[in-house]
């Protein structure tokens, strides 16, 4: 019998986290909550985040 | 060097599968917290993530044309001339050096002049930050 394994949903994470997180910080400090920004996207399209999903969550994507 | 050929997948990402089967994304987000204190530019900045489709490792071996295709890609984002492109190497695995310089490198190979790009280190408490800042050469 194999035993029950939960897995935890990825987090959703609203932009806005990231922008206040962001004005909550000066010069240097920002380019890290732009990293943690980009690790996230990262993460969510890799753990089952659409970019509908994140777009939902107030991301913003762009092409030409 | 032939670039692979890409799918445009409006208004979110490019695509493109190498000869090895490999599916790649790139995309460019916004990145307006960067430049918060300069609201005229942060309308204009993007971070670029290129990224698998699936979370498998990379293939072993140098395929030129994956360079080839990303500095295409971003050739033509940055065409609209008022855009810039931030470039940040994600620390995760501590490889960004990896990235850095292979970034770098691609840029400097297959760049035909229209794009500069600027690179810099930046200290943000305990950690480095390796980056590169892309514009068109025309940018006002």
């Amino acid at each position: 019998m194999s035993p029950l394994v939960k897995h935890k949903e990825f987090p959703r994470l609203k932009a806005i986290y990231f922008i206040e997180k962001a004005a909550k910080v000066k010069g240097p400090e920002k380019l890290l909550v732009a990293l943690e920004k980009s690790k996230y996207i990262s993460e969510a399209l890799q753990n089952g985040l659409s970019f509908s999903d994140l777009k939902e969550l107030g991301f913003k994507f762009a092409t030409v | 060097m032939q670039p692979y050929k890409y799918i445009l997948l409006k208004p979110d990402y490019y695509s493109f599968i190498t000869d090895a089967g490999t599916e790649y994304h790139c995309y460019f987000f916004t990145a307006e917290e960067i430049f918060s204190e300069y609201p005229a530019l942060a309308k204009k900045a993007y971070a670029f993530n290129l990224s698998l489709k699936d979370n498998i490792s990379f293939q072993k071996g140098l395929d030129k044309r994956i360079a080839a295709t990303v500095t295409d890609i971003l050739k033509i984002f940055l065409h609209q001339k008022e855009n810039a492109v931030v470039y940040i190497c994600d620390n995760s695995d501590s490889r960004e050096k990896a990235r850095f310089h292979k970034f770098y490198h691609w840029f400097k190979q297959f760049n035909d002049g229209s794009i500069v790009q600027l690179r810099g280190v930046i200290r943000a408490g305990n950690t480095n930050i390796l980056n590169a800042l892309l514009i068109h050469k025309d940018n006002p």
